[in-house]
């Protein structure tokens, strides 16, 4: 994606606005993961704060976003975006730093984690949404990627769950590494895809946390709602 | 991987002399290090037709399955391990084919449901939903995305379970033990 800060990490989309035109919310303006959102609660951790929904006062109408475009190019004619399309989307954007396709997994994972409305696929709110999560992520990633492999080390991938403020113990983070390195490293849509998972399952448990002790007693058909959902 | 040019598993039947009749299918699959990776377990079941449809089988749902069976946190399987992923997932596809009578390598969402039910599992019509959603393309279920959903499904319960002392249906998870479970299922 052809944001303002990426050089050549990717050729721009097709349709995407030149990097002229003012981007409502797109970038992060720079600054550091590790700077968002202040102390964490307790057990918990703030998120990465790229990803706090919309974060523009009154949304410009649809169609005078510099997004609208390329997310109706990218749709078709459903006027959604399901995995696939997201898939091909992302593949060609280069955003993943590699030449192979981004993997569709992810996608489905990034679908689950926005779809409000349970359609199975995104619209354009979404859609948005997911753009600034990404390029959140992106941005970390890349203070760990620094031969711009496209993947980062395992002991970078602890770095960076913890930059984006989740404090797990030394044993979690290994569960998380083994979960997603492919031969010793960690590929950029598998770091997006435990991004996702962590930002959810945290989303998930804080909710019912209500007593905010970092402990939850669950039901067994909750547990599974919860858990099998993302 | 250049294995024998059988394309599916041997059978109990096979002779292999006094050796377990897996073994010399498993050895060939794990290669020099005697331990079979997620990727070598993708090629292994997509030459096998086990995904029953032309695309490979996913390679996500092999993660899975090694993550599964994983006791000894090598990130990889070993015999042991093989041959109880081999007997689970013959079971798995016995009862997927049963359901797809026309063999088009998935199954819709009412017989999901059925599996599911036949496995012992009971859940309320908002979980089931979310499973189904989750793990269905355009409201079909392929082999993969059923036993990727066998397998969560397997796992989870289990953590819960022991985490259930009072068998009452309710389990209590610190946050750190709460990601463990879930970013490894």
């Amino acid at each position: 994606m052809a944001y303002p800060g990426y050089g050549g990490y990717g050729a721009p989309m097709p349709g995407m606005p030149h990097q002229g035109m003012p981007h409502q919310g797109m970038t992060m303006g720079g600054h550091p993961m590790s700077q968002m959102g202040g102390q964490p609660q307790g057990a918990y951790a703030q998120y990465g704060g790229a990803y706090q929904g919309a974060t523009y006062g009154a949304p410009p109408a649809a169609t005078n976003d510099p997004m609208w475009g390329y997310f109706t190019a990218i749709a078709g004619q459903d006027g959604e975006i399901d995995a696939d399309e997201l898939q091909r989307c992302l593949t060609q954007s280069g955003i993943s730093g590699t030449y192979t396709p981004f993997s569709l997994e992810t996608c489905k994972i990034m679908i689950a984690m926005l779809d409000r409305d349970h359609t199975g696929k995104m619209g354009f709110n979404e859609f948005k949404d997911l753009f600034t999560a990404l390029n959140g992520w992106k941005q970390n990633f890349l203070m760990f990627d620094r031969d711009r492999s496209g993947t980062v080390e395992p002991q970078e991938m602890s770095q960076a769950v913890s930059a984006m403020g989740y404090r797990v113990s030394p044993q979690a983070l290994n569960v998380i590494i083994r979960r997603y390195s492919k031969n010793g490293r960690v590929y950029f849509d598998d770091y997006v895809a435990c991004c996702v998972k962590l930002r959810s399952l945290t989303d998930v448990f804080r909710r019912r946390d209500t007593m905010q002790q970092g402990a939850v007693s669950f039901q067994y058909d909750d547990f599974i709602l919860c858990t099998m959902s993302i | 991987m250049a294995y024998p040019g059988y394309g599916a598993p041997p059978q109990a039947g096979y002779a292999m002399g006094q050796q377990d009749p897996l073994y010399g299918f498993f050895s060939s699959v794990a290669g020099q290090d005697g331990q079979i990776s997620a990727e070598e377990l993708q090629r292994c079941l997509t030459q096998c037709g086990m995904s029953g449809s032309y695309k490979p089988f996913n390679l996500e749902t092999c993660r899975l399955m090694i993550n599964m069976l994983d006791r000894d946190m090598s990130g990889s399987m070993g015999f042991n391990e093989f041959k109880e992923l081999s007997s689970a997932l013959n079971g798995w596809k016995q009862n997927f084919v049963t359901m797809d009578r026309d063999r088009s390598g998935t199954i819709d969402a009412q017989e999901m449901q059925q599996a599911l039910s036949s496995m012992g599992y009971n859940f309320s019509p908002q979980a089931l939903g979310v499973v189904l959603r989750r793990h269905s393309t355009l409201g079909r279920i392929a082999f993969d995305d059923y036993v990727a959903c066998c397998v969560r499904l397997r796992s989870l319960t289990d953590h819960f379970r022991r985490r259930d002392s009072s068998q009452q249906g309710t389990a209590a998870f610190q946050y750190d033990d709460f990601i463990q479970v879930t970013m490894s299922s």
